[in-house]
């Protein structure tokens, strides 16, 4: 849930936990936001805040996934050949779940459903990345020693 | 890997060789430990490992047969590239569909079919050729041999021989008063 106010209430948006009175209305029918019996600014800049904290959050764990992806998985798994390879409840999931403590609630599980594609695109990123790697150490002279 | 052979004007161990894996024909293996795998499993991250413990403890079946596949795909590709790197034409790749678009190319991010069923191949050689005799005893003198040629790097690099210069400073002005 995100609220959107207008350009110039945003930025003299008071700080948080400040109480003062507005009457700052949102416009449910265009912005499909919930926010009918807010009366403070405080509430609704506070709210905004979690909200932005909210994909703040899905952010870091879609980074921390594809981390997980390039630094362990894929010296584990160098190919995802299938689509079903990632559904829900399939190895790729409950290892990469296991690997960054994520429970595997219904949350998660939304979150799963609809990141999952990154997992098999940053495996092919790496994939690319290695082959590059080796061909540039099959054509230099650069060694372990070197 | 073969401009380091050039260099020292030795053959370039072949790709047969390379894929008789610890049994290190012609000193293959070894190359292939030395230049390819740590590409494949993290130079940077494992340069230390390399000196401490054995490669099966750091590379993967996996990352191991990957090595494997990379170099088998394209080896004529990149040694005609190697030989003629002006070259404006290059043999194909063995597994790959570089540069297609057809489904099938996507469909295994570029791979061909009987790319995917050699990879499964060669993890199989390499998982049964970590057990065998051979590869233990590479596996021990490749160990050897790196911690034998840093510790002659270290020694090298012996500081209590070296004469330094001394630098002035006023530190003692700020400590007298």
């Amino acid at each position: 849930m995100q609220i959107r106010l207008p350009t110039n209430e945003r930025e003299t948006a008071p700080a948080p936990g400040a109480s003062v009175p507005t009457n700052v209305s949102v416009d449910h029918q265009t912005r499909n936001d919930s926010v009918s019996d807010m009366g403070t600014a405080s509430e609704i800049y506070l709210s905004q805040m979690r909200a932005n904290e909210f994909s703040l959050g899905q952010d870091h764990l879609v980074a921390a996934m594809n981390q997980i992806v390039r630094l362990e998985l894929f010296h584990k798994m160098k190919f995802i050949t299938s689509p079903t390879q990632l559904d829900w409840g399939g190895t790729v999931q409950k290892w990469i779940f296991k690997k960054l403590n994520f429970t595997e609630d219904t949350y998660f599980k939304e979150f799963w459903n609809k990141h999952k594609g990154s997992i098999r695109l940053s495996l092919n990123k790496k994939r690319g990345n290695i082959t590059w790697e080796v061909k540039s150490s099959f054509l230099s002279k650069s060694s372990l020693y070197t | 890997m073969i401009k380091h052979f050039e260099d020292k004007e030795e053959a370039v161990p072949s790709l047969a060789d390379i894929l008789s894996l610890g049994q290190n024909e012609e000193e293959a293996y070894k190359a292939f430990c030395d230049y390819i795998l740590p590409s494949v499993c993290g130079r940077k991250t494992n340069q230390v490992k390399f000196n401490e413990i054995k490669i099966c403890e750091i590379a993967t079946p996996s990352d191991e047969a990957f090595g494997l596949l990379l170099l088998e795909n394209a080896w004529d590709r990149w040694s005609y590239q190697a030989a003629n790197p002006e070259g404006e034409t290059f043999p194909t790749t063995k597994y790959s569909n570089e540069g297609s678009t057809a489904r099938i190319a996507k469909m295994y991010a570029g791979w061909k079919s009987s790319g995917l069923h050699r990879f499964n191949d060669l993890q199989k050689q390499v998982k049964e050729d970590r057990t065998t005799s051979d590869r233990m005893e590479f596996e021990l003198n490749y160990l050897n041999a790196r911690q034998a040629s840093t510790s002659n790097k270290r020694q090298r690099i012996s500081y209590g021989v070296m004469e330094y210069v001394s630098v002035d400073n006023d530190l003692d002005d700020d400590l007298e008063d």
